[in-house]
């Protein structure tokens, strides 16, 4: 089967003041369909930016990356756009929720931005925030919520499109384990029941061994592919 | 110490056979306990003799000798048993670990031999820990009973593992220094 | 610490030097035109006064007339027999046009001395040539003005006089030591006689410049002369002179003022806003330093110290252009102030006292705009350093709330006085009174406005949540920085204001000025020998009246005469026509009086017209009596109508030609109403005029349309001073919305950033930013015109009560929509930039925890 996300040989350098840095150097990886990829690393091995560089956030100095067959620098940034909203759901590390919305307006987010507001749309994401246990709270603006419960909601803004790829940079980072458990407990459903891929960026460890396979970078390249199964 | 008080444990939810004590016992230690039929039967023993487990023969049962038995836990054995449930711990973890005694004998000047090494356990323990992770999610979807305490004894096991994990990198990292400073002497040494 | 002072501030203002020299220009805009009005208020008055001080020389006291056609002669003796008085010499004076190669090419003040005595009391340095003898069209000039018209002595220059255009011999020139350096040098001295002759003084004398014997007082010679001239003689002191340019330049004055403060809040505007920029960039190094110990009283001590720096090096360029400015504007005022009182502004120069205020405002200017960032400033935890938190937005304070409905109230209620004078009994007030409530009430409304809208902003937006992203995201970002929104709906909201009242005001003064010229002025052309309006002192005679009639196509020709005339301690205009001819083809727009009688009763002589004006001034109405000063006494009239007039001073009075010849002893014409014959054009007639009479006589023939089209530019040009700082107000307004825009844009990057990141496009995030600029501008565009309409009628109907006249309120509608129009445009354009920046940012730099 062809590999849903492949990077081939990318780099990304960017310049910090009169340095150059090299964050990736020379990456080449497939994903499959369905599969669920741990990304680890050091700080400064560069996971966090290969994951921006999957997810359209930003483009790559040198490579290619190709999303569902398609070569990402040649797309539009209007194209690129309609891939984050549709294909793709990020999960950050720090949520990042507006603040002037409610829980179930930021979930609905992407949906919002698609201009698509259904009464079909509106009931998935109020499906979402419910499958996350925050189905009571979607008044609540991010204020009021603790870290858990905005974890969630931003889980539920990813889902809410159904996107194809879920990209989750330290999902656990902010949170206790407990927490952390259910969200990577969430995720893994997401994979099973909905074959969606999922490529996770964690330096810890219990939370790669989720994973199907467990890449491992170091100083922009991939020093060990596991899998593990 | 603790393969007693496991057994104990083990009897004191339902009586088993010998045989059956292995299988038990491997599970509940989350598979990172292999433990074999030797000291199953010489804990057993011990145990019968101070009174604690209690063997009888099943009428019709198959098997020779201690398979042949049915243990179960005696009121003595319930009360030890309590006794020990509540008392905490107090020893740190011995030192017995099999890769620090490989790195203890290998040869400083072959950095490479001790990496590989390293990163090999690292692969292991990752794997394992992949394992033990699917193993959690099933029980989570399964009807099992008690599933509480399984899933705190796979939770130990990954802890652990994590644990160990770190401690190999930190291994790599400070040996990696280590050799950095031995050859900036020999070159200075040289020139 | 002053090495953290140059870290912190100095580095920045190198980084961000576009920035600065933004702050730099506001104060510069500022400081340029306050200290330009001050110089041009000032010079003003100056320049008379040196003037007069110049020409006045030794004399210690003038003895001038209380009317402009001077007095007898035979006063001088008088003069000379009081006690205390060593010489009194007589002066005829009046400012006549050089005429050369047939064009007229400048403007002369002319005095005729008595030769053989002047130079005791005044100070002649003749640098060529001689003094002027007692005969003949003899004159003497100054060697400056002689030298940039190319005159030599001996050569011969012409001049306009009462008997047409005669050429008069240069016998010397004087240097710039002494008299020479009245008015700016366009000086000329000629025998009394000869100027007698040309300003038709026959007998009569313009002024008595008196020296005093030693020993004596000034205030006591000048009681004297006082108890033994009468009421109709004023003594004063030379330099004492000048109150009469003091009153008319008044109202020039106050709107130059006017307009210096507003340039200045202007300036303030901008200075507050990139203040507001630069400070909010550096919040996480406060923020840090802070943490590291650093007091609140330094930080504010740190941005006060920038803005004094900006706006030092502000106030320095602002002295320096100001004073350029002051000229330019010189030129502009140069023709009302010499129309209105001859004086040619001389003085243009930066005093000491102007450079200094000028250099001390820039640096206070920018530390008080400072003042509200370096506030916020101070209020900044360390634990923003800690934990990158999204800045805490302003919560609603109560007693905000309180004074601002307080303020509201108040301003609101002034102003609605205003506009119903009659009704609040405002009438009683003064002028003065009346201005301050009126600038009052309308400070107070505005300031009441601006603390209020905060809050109503963020509960309207809280109401109004609209579903579709974009808006949505745009009124959240406006409410969340309500005190930052306010302050740019304001900034439009106030320059609209000013711009709707004053189109209000020029309507309806445009309005009432069309239609009296409409009704009220029925000739064909106006003949004269002077320019219309600028009171040159060689007038026409009878005779030449009679040879106009004669003239072809001429069916009335009526005779003119504009003077002042003393009444009840001030000077009221005089306006004498033939009430015999004036009826035939004019109309008063009455006020008040019986219509019927009118005719009748301006031919009898008894009774006088007075403009509205006048009866505002005087609270004269239709039936008082009013008595007028003549040079031989008093004399008393019947007040028969109020009419409606231009112009308002003190007002005019209309009077019967035969009545004010006999009272006045004044037989002088200004000019000719002339009204032609049925199938003679204009066209014909006036070149048969010129052709016949005109020859040498340097006349100036004006057709109806031209006095209109004259008289309407007028208009136009006095509120065209008000518009070209409402754009500047505009512009500024219009530079702050982008300014917020770009701060937010700044401020929001994380979120924005999350946009993008979960699919916003770039034209979505653009529009957010659109919205935001287009819904400040329409906000404070329809506030701002609305009360422009209201503060345009309430000045409309208080200029009544102020000025006697009653103007129409016209709603400027074309205005209004022009200004929606132009701030929803003009903040779409300027919301083009910020909107690039946050379409183009960096996702990944968005999101990034620093």
């Amino acid at each position: 089967m062809k590999a849903q996300v492949t990077l081939e040989n990318v780099a990304k350098c960017y310049t910090k003041g009169t340095m150059e840095i090299r964050a990736l150097d020379g990456v080449s990886i497939d994903v499959k369909r369905g599969e669920f990829v741990s990304i680890m690393g050091a700080s400064g091995s560069g996971k966090s930016t290969l994951l921006h560089l999957i997810g359209a956030l930003d483009r790559s100095t040198a490579g290619e990356i190709y999303l569902e067959g398609k070569a990402l620098s040649s797309l539009s940034d209007d194209a690129l756009s309609d891939i984050r909203r549709e294909r793709i759901g990020f999960i950050f590390q720090q949520f990042n929720l507006l603040p002037t919305l409610t829980s179930f307006e930021n979930a609905a987010l992407p949906t919002l931005l698609a201009g698509r507001a259904r009464r079909e749309d509106r009931e998935r994401v109020r499906e979402m925030l419910a499958a996350v246990g925050m189905g009571d709270r979607l008044d609540h603006k991010p204020e009021e919520l603790s870290g858990g419960q905005m974890q969630r909601v931003a889980i539920a803004r990813a889902l809410s499109m159904q996107p194809a790829i879920i990209l989750a940079d330290e999902p656990t980072g902010n949170l206790d384990s407990k927490m952390g458990e259910e969200t990577l407990a969430i995720l893994k459903e997401c994979q099973e029941s909905y074959g969606q891929t999922i490529i996770m960026v964690t330096h810890d460890a219990k939370a790669a061994a989720y994973g199907d396979r467990i890449i491992t970078l170091k100083d922009g390249k991939v020093v060990e592919e596991l899998e593990a199964i | 110490m603790s393969v007693r008080y496991g057994i104990l444990g083990l009897l004191a939810r339902e009586p088993q056979h010998g045989y059956e004590l292995k299988n038990s016992f491997e599970e509940a230690a989350g598979g990172f306990w292999n433990i074999n039929y030797g000291q199953i039967y010489i804990t057993l023993d011990s145990l019968v003799k101070e009174g604690l487990v209690e063997g009888k023969v099943k009428a019709g049962g198959e098997g020779r000798g201690h398979n042949r038995k049915v243990f179960s836990i005696t009121p003595d054995g319930l009360d030890e048993l309590k006794r020990w449930l509540k008392a905490p711990v107090d020893k740190v973890r011995p030192l017995r670990d099999e890769v620090f005694v490989k790195l203890a004998f290998m040869d400083p000047s072959n950095p490479e031999m001790i990496h590989d090494l390293l990163d090999e356990q690292r692969r292991l323990y990752l794997i394992k820990m992949a394992e033990l992770t699917r193993r959690k999610q099933r029980l989570r979807k399964s009807r099992a009973k008690d599933k509480l305490i399984a899933d705190l004894l796979m939770d130990a096991g990954l802890f652990h593992a994590e644990a160990d994990l770190r401690w190999l990198e930190h291994c790599k990292a400070k040996i990696d220094s280590a050799q950095r400073s031995r050859m900036n002497v020999a070159v200075r040494n040289d020139g | 610490m002053l090495s953290v002072f140059g870290q912190f501030s100095l580095r920045f203002i190198k980084e961000r030097k576009g920035r600065a020299a933004a702050t730099v220009f506001g104060i510069t805009l500022g400081i340029v035109v306050i200290v330009a009005t001050a110089i041009v208020n000032r010079s003003t008055l100056a320049s008379f006064k040196q003037m007069v001080t110049t020409s006045a020389g030794k004399a210690e006291l003038q003895v001038l007339p209380s009317v402009r056609s001077g007095f007898d002669a035979k006063y001088v003796n008088v003069i000379s027999g009081v006690r205390g008085v060593k010489g009194a010499y007589p002066v005829v004076t009046g400012n006549t046009r050089v005429v050369k190669d047939a064009r007229d090419v400048d403007t002369l003040m002319i005095y005729g001395v008595d030769a053989s005595v002047d130079r005791k009391v005044r100070e002649y340095d003749l640098s060529k040539g001689r003094f002027i003898g007692g005969r003949g069209r003899e004159i003497v000039l100054t060697s400056q003005w002689a030298s940039d018209y190319g005159v030599k002595a001996e050569n011969d220059v012409t001049l306009l006089t009462a008997a047409g255009l005669k050429s008069f011999r240069v016998v010397g020139l004087i240097s710039d030591k002494g008299a020479g350096n009245t008015n700016g040098g366009k000086f000329a001295v000629t025998d009394i006689e000869t100027a007698r002759e040309m300003f038709t003084r026959a007998g009569r004398v313009d002024q008595v410049d008196v020296t005093l014997e030693d020993g004596f007082k000034e205030d006591a010679v000048k009681a004297s002369l006082e108890s033994e001239l009468g009421k109709t003689f004023v003594v004063e002191r030379p330099a004492g002179r000048g109150k009469d340019v003091e009153d008319s330049m008044a109202g020039y004055q106050f709107m130059l003022s006017l307009t210096g403060s507003i340039s200045l809040l202007v300036g303030l505007f901008i200075i507050y806003n990139n203040m507001e920029i630069s400070v909010e960039e550096r919040r996480f190094s406060i923020a840090m330093m802070r943490a590291l110990g650093l007091r609140r009283k330094k930080i504010l001590l740190f941005v006060l110290g920038e803005a004094a720096i900006l706006g030092s090096v502000g106030g320095f360029i602002g002295v320096i252009l100001g004073a350029g400015l002051a000229r330019s504007m010189a030129m502009a005022f140069a023709g009302i102030s010499s129309a209105l009182n001859r004086v040619n502004l001389t003085e243009l120069g930066l005093t000491p006292g102007i450079f200094l205020t000028g250099l001390a405002a820039g640096p206070a200017a920018a530390m008080a705009a400072a003042l509200g960032p370096a506030y916020r400033m101070v209020k900044v935890s360390p634990m923003e350093a800690l934990v990158p938190v999204e800045t805490s937005w302003g919560k609603r304070n109560r007693r905000t709330i309180a004074l601002g409905m307080l303020l509201l109230i108040v301003g609101a209620a002034a102003l609605i006085a205003l506009t119903f004078p009659e009704k609040f009994r405002v009438v009683r007030l003064t002028e003065d009174q009346f201005k301050a409530f009126g600038v009052g009430g309308l400070g107070l409304l505005v300031g009441g406005s601006v603390l209020l809208m905060p809050g109503a902003l963020r509960a309207f937006l809280k109401r109004v949540a609209p579903r579709r992203i974009v808006p949505r995201m745009a009124l959240d970002n406006l409410g969340r920085v309500s005190g930052r929104t306010s302050a740019a709906i304001a900034g439009m909201m106030i320059a609209l204001i000013m711009m709707v009242s004053n189109a209000a005001q020029s309507l309806s003064y445009g309005e009432y000025t069309r239609n009296w010229i409409d009704k009220s002025v029925g000739w064909d052309m106006l003949v004269s020998s002077s320019y219309f309006g600028a009171q040159m002192d060689v007038p026409l005679d009878e005779e030449f009246g009679r040879n106009l009639r004669a003239i072809e196509g001429v069916k009335i020709a009526c005779t003119l005469r504009f003077t002042r005339a003393s009444y009840g301690g001030s000077m009221v205009n005089l306006s004498a026509f033939d009430m015999n001819t004036f009826f035939r083809f004019a109309k008063f727009d009455l006020q008040d009086g019986e219509g019927g009688k009118i005719e009748e009763r301006m031919k009898s002589g008894e009774y006088v017209a007075v403009s509205s004006g006048a009866a505002r001034t005087f609270k004269l109405k239709a039936g008082n009596v009013m008595e007028l000063s003549t040079p031989d006494g008093k004399a008393r009239f019947k007040v028969a109508a109020v009419v409606k007039d231009l112009g308002s001073d003190n007002g005019n009075v209309y009077i019967d030609r035969p009545t004010y010849k006999r009272l006045w002893g004044d037989s002088r014409v200004d000019g000719y109403d002339v009204v032609l014959k049925d199938g003679y054009t204009v066209e014909e007639v006036k070149e048969r005029i010129e052709r016949e009479i005109g020859k040498g006589r340097h006349l100036t023939i004006r057709t109806h349309e031209d006095f209109k089209k004259g008289i309407m530019s007028l208009v136009d040009q006095s509120f065209a001073l008000t518009d070209l700082v409402i754009y500047i107000a505009v512009f500024v307004a219009t530079v702050g919305i982008m300014n917020g825009a770009l701060i937010s844009v700044w401020q929001r990057k994380r979120e924005i950033s999350t946009l993008r990141a979960l699919g916003a496009r770039r034209r979505q995030v653009s529009r957010i930013l659109l919205t935001e600029a287009v819904a400040i501008g329409l906000t404070g565009s329809l506030f701002g015109t609305a009360i422009g309409m209201f503060l345009g009628k309430a000045m409309v109907e208080s200029g009544r009560v102020l000025t006697g006249i009653i103007l129409e309120y016209k709603a400027p509608w074309p205005v209004v929509v022009w200004a929606v129009a132009l701030a929803v445009g003009l903040s779409s354009v300027v919301s083009v930039i910020p909107g690039r920046a946050a379409a183009r940012s960096s996702i990944v730099d968005g999101i990034r925890y620093e």
